[in-house]
């Protein structure tokens, strides 16, 4: 295990999807979920810093579709979520965008849950690689270039982005 | 052709024979090999040489259930385990019950069968425990003792009056005593037929319908041979009307003797018997009682039964096992275990059982008895599994395990037996 | 050779088949609950179905008639997106003559993942798990006497919430514990938790024989088993007992055994009160205790639904696993 980007450049990147997003929204919050585990952290950090309300985490364990090959993988529960969000705007947040599948499957829980007005993507690593028509809104940093391999966001403190644990 | 049998050590309880290093054989019978010439040489290569056993209750499942088991495949597994006689139990389909099926049954045996049959018919007619079968007429046909099996008497009253009858005659009887009341379940009313959620059957079902068989017997002084007990209860009890001089004799299960209730843990339903298997402690008490001599004999309660009829849960299954293929092996293991000694359980099997059996000349290693007899090799070994399983029945619970000592030939009647 | 308490279990401890909750260590029963909990979260959302089973078949094969329990393994297959049939052997193969075997071999034919099963005869399941294709799951919902885990499972999941780790309770199983597979199995859930305090309440017509084995404390009387506890489990009285002559009638053991206000006030202030269905009012619970704030019992049921999601999504998971 070893870093890919230090304490203060994860900090950085997050800053800068911090700034983005409070550029994109002028002031009308929308509804922040992060997908859990590392989405959940910078969503929280991200309303912290635009003094937003705390946002939703959302469980996308049920709604994977690698269950043939991986089985049955838990990360959170799902929490803070209305009831149901007809016409709600939207803003989704995870820690890294890869393939995409993770927010397809996060879209798809979204919508058993209504019908939302509009959906945005937060993201503060991108590593590129995607096997789905998914791209960012907001994003913190773009790490594609370098061709990085698997990594994992650590938290919740400090932010950091490590290679996973088996390597 | 005369036959000598050396280099062996005769366990034959009771004989003078006993602890001989050699016999011979000729015209059929045991001889002193010093008045033999000219006769074959065999050498025992330091083995055992024991009477072959008499098995007091074995199903052979003819005639009716040749699905399950023939007299040709059940008496050839027989004798791969040691056994030279057994006595056929009258519960096949129909039940024997008249001296037409007695004769089939010995001209079945005499056609096909690989050891000696000794059939038994039914106390009952058809089993259904309300007219006397026709006794004096069965006895004649060739049976050694009438039995109701595992059918019950439909009144205590009924049951008195065909001991009654039978003592009369002198016919012995053999009785599998069970209170009806108590008579269901699948497994022993303890901790592990509990914990698996089973139909439970109590000891109280043997010991109640003992009691009162004993009752009964005492009442009309009939010979009686009490088979299947399961219980250390059972063995005082036992013991107590001895003491009191009832003519009474009793047998236990090897399976009985070598597996506790703890065997059902796994759910195999090979260990669904007709009597289920009881505690430790009981266990211990019923080689306790053999050891004494309160219980006389070993039976195998053989039972075989086809694939079928164990391919279900198990309180769903036939009730059964098939081992007589293995009896001597199963004596052997008990004495290797320090639980039972082998001569005291080959006594159980042979002297012992040929006075029950009605066949005093028979059990024993003797000068001018007939030549029945094992030859057994203490340091070899048998493997058990369907790839060489004589039985019909497949429902056995040797598969798969090696056993101390070998059968390394039998001889029945002076003739070598080959299976 | 395995019982059912090894035969469920992949040699590294995962679940392969829920078979009886017999030897199931802590740490598997935590991570059921915990796994059920999630489902829980997923059961507020306006649609209750999750994809996560899209394409599995599930069987539900009744050799015994159940609509309760069926319906419930039912619903959470389906709000797990599976294809669910069910079977009523009873009526089917079974009554011509077909054997369970065969009838088995015919169900693996047809490409199914996950078998439900209950049936009258203890083993039942184990049986069948033994028996498939390594790469179906089994879950038994009922075996004769013997056990029924799922119950127990959502009993325990109950008790967690509302009272935490069962290593710390007191619980008392009040009524017919010999004929109940559901008692049974909580026994053994219980055990598996660390629980240190398990009582037996009943007449003597009404206990197992293995109760002491399992150090279950047994209590005829019930007032002196009910002091201090911090759960209390009813069983379900079955009309047959009476006929079988184990007791006199339903009214003498509500008089003996019923749960009461008075009765519950022996309990500790906040015990609650659970039974697992249907409730026979004035048998073995008052009205005001069924109805009042102690009672757990309807929690139990939405908790039944997330525990059999969770116990098919782990089972089938481990089959998944296996593959890979």
């Amino acid at each position: 295990m070893h870093e890919i980007r230090s304490q203060k450049a994860t900090e950085a990147a997050l800053q800068n999807l911090i700034n983005q997003v409070r550029d994109g929204y002028r002031g009308n919050s929308p509804l922040v979920v992060g997908i859990h585990t590392g989405g959940a952290w910078v969503a929280s950090r991200l309303c912290e810093a635009l003094q937003w309300a705390a946002p939703a985490t959302l469980d996308i364990s049920l709604y994977r579709d690698d269950f043939e090959t991986s089985g049955l993988k838990r990360s959170g529960t799902t929490d803070r979520m209305p009831q149901q969000l007809n016409g709600e705007n939207i803003l989704l947040i995870d820690d890294v965008l890869f393939t995409g599948r993770t927010i397809r499957a996060a879209l798809n829980v979204l919508f058993d849950y209504g019908r939302p007005g509009t959906i945005h993507l937060g993201i503060l690593f991108d590593r590129g690689g995607r096997e789905l028509p998914i791209e960012p809104t907001f994003l913190g940093e773009s790490l594609g270039e370098e061709g990085v391999g698997r990594c994992k966001l650590h938290g919740p403190e400090p932010l950091m982005l490590m290679t996973p644990n088996s390597e | 052709m005369s036959l000598i049998i050396r280099n062996v050590q005769i366990i034959s309880p009771g004989s003078p024979l006993h602890g001989a290093t050699e016999i011979g054989i000729d015209q059929h019978t045991f001889v002193d090999p010093s008045a033999l010439t000219n006769a074959t040489e065999i050498d025992g290569k330091a083995g055992w040489l024991v009477p072959g056993l008499i098995d007091l209750r074995i199903h052979l499942r003819e005639p009716g259930l040749e699905h399950k088991g023939t007299i040709a495949s059940e008496t050839r597994a027989a004798v791969a385990g040691g056994v030279t006689s057994v006595v056929a139990t009258p519960v096949t389909d129909p039940v024997v019950d008249s001296p037409a099926d007695v004769r089939l049954v010995l001209e079945r045996a005499k056609e096909s069968g690989y050891c000696r049959v000794f059939p038994t018919a039914m106390l009952t007619q058809g089993g259904e425990g309300n007219h006397l079968s026709e006794m004096a007429a069965l006895i004649d046909a060739g049976c050694v003792a009438l039995a109701q099996g595992n059918r019950p008497f439909s009144s205590r009253k009924i049951e008195l009056n065909a001991l009654k009858y039978a003592q009369s005659l002198g016919i012995r009887v053999i009785l599998d005593s069970e209170s009806r009341d108590f008579a269901e379940g699948c497994a022993h009313a303890g901790q592990i037929g509990t914990g698996l959620g089973l139909s439970l059957n109590s000891p109280l079902s043997e010991t109640l319908g003992l009691a009162a068989d004993l009752e009964l017997v005492d009442a009309t002084g009939v010979t009686a041979h009490f088979s299947r007990i399961t219980t250390g209860a059972s063995v005082a009890r036992i013991r107590e009307a001895k003491a009191k001089g009832l003519q009474i004799t009793c047998d236990v299960t090897l399976a009985h003797l070598l597996y506790s209730e703890k065997a059902l843990a796994d759910l195999d339903p090979n260990f669904h018997l007709e009597r289920p298997l009881r505690t430790e402690d009981d266990r211990l008490a019923l080689i306790a009682g053999v050891a004494d001599g309160t219980i006389d004999l070993i039976v195998s309660d053989h039972a075989p039964h086809e694939t079928g009829a164990k391919l279900a849960p198990f309180p769903e299954t036939e009730r059964g096992m098939s081992l007589v293929e293995g009896a001597i092996q199963l004596l052997f293991q008990l004495d290797q275990k320090g639980e039972l000694g082998f001569e005291q359980s080959i006594g159980a099997m042979t002297v012992k059982a040929a006075q029950v059996a009605n066949q005093q000349q028979l059990g024993s290693i003797q000068y001018g008895h007939p030549a029945d007899c094992v030859l057994f090799d203490p340091n070899g070994s048998t493997v058990f599994d369907a790839s060489h399983w004589l039985s019909a029945g497949t429902n056995s619970p040797l598969f798969g395990h090696t056993f101390s000592g070998r059968v390394v030939g039998c001889w029945i009647n002076g003739e070598r037996v080959t299976t | 050779m395995h019982g059912p308490a090894a035969l469920q279990l992949t040699p590294d401890g995962r679940l392969k088949h829920l078979l009886t909750t017999e030897g199931l260590p802590k740490s598997l029963i935590t991570e059921l609950l915990d796994t059920a909990e999630t489902f829980l979260s997923s059961q507020g959302q306006p649609v209750k179905k999750v994809p996560l089973l899209r394409g599995k078949t599930v069987v539900n094969l009744f050799f015994e008639n159940s609509t309760r329990t069926r319906t419930t393994f039912d619903i959470a297959a389906h709000r797990l997106s599976a294809d669910v049939v069910t079977l009523d052997i009873r009526t089917s193969s079974a009554s011509k003559g077909e054997t369970l075997f065969d009838t088995l071999k015919n169900l693996e034919a047809m490409q199914a993942d996950l078998f439900v099963v209950r049936h009258s005869a203890g083993g039942a399941p184990f049986f069948i798990a033994d028996r498939v294709t390594p790469d179906i799951a089994v879950i038994n919902a009922g075996d004769g006497t013997h056990a029924h885990p799922t119950q127990a499972l959502l009993d325990l999941m109950t008790i967690r919430k509302h009272k935490g780790d069962p290593a710390n309770l007191s619980v008392a199983i009040v009524g017919d514990l010999k004929h109940s597979r559901v008692a049974r199995s909580l026994v053994h859930g219980l055990r598996g938790m660390g629980c240190p305090d398990i009582r037996a309440i009943a007449p003597g017509t009404l206990l197992p024989a293995d109760l002491a084995h399992l150090g279950v404390r047994t209590f005829h009387h019930i007032d002196d088993g009910l002091s201090d506890v911090d759960v209390i489990v009813l069983l379900r009285l079955q009309k047959e007992r009476m006929s079988n002559a184990l007791l006199p009638s339903e009214r003498e053991f509500f008089n003996l055994y019923g749960m009461t206000e008075s009765r519950l006030r022996h309990a500790k202030d906040n015990a609650i009160v659970m039974h697992p269905g249907p409730i026979n009012r004035g048998v073995e619970i008052a009205n005001e205790v069924a109805d009042g704030p102690q009672a757990v019992i309807l929690d139990q049921v939405t908790n039944g639904i997330a525990i059999r999601m969770a116990v098919m999504a782990m089972t089938l998971s481990t089959q998944q696993g296996s593959h890979s």
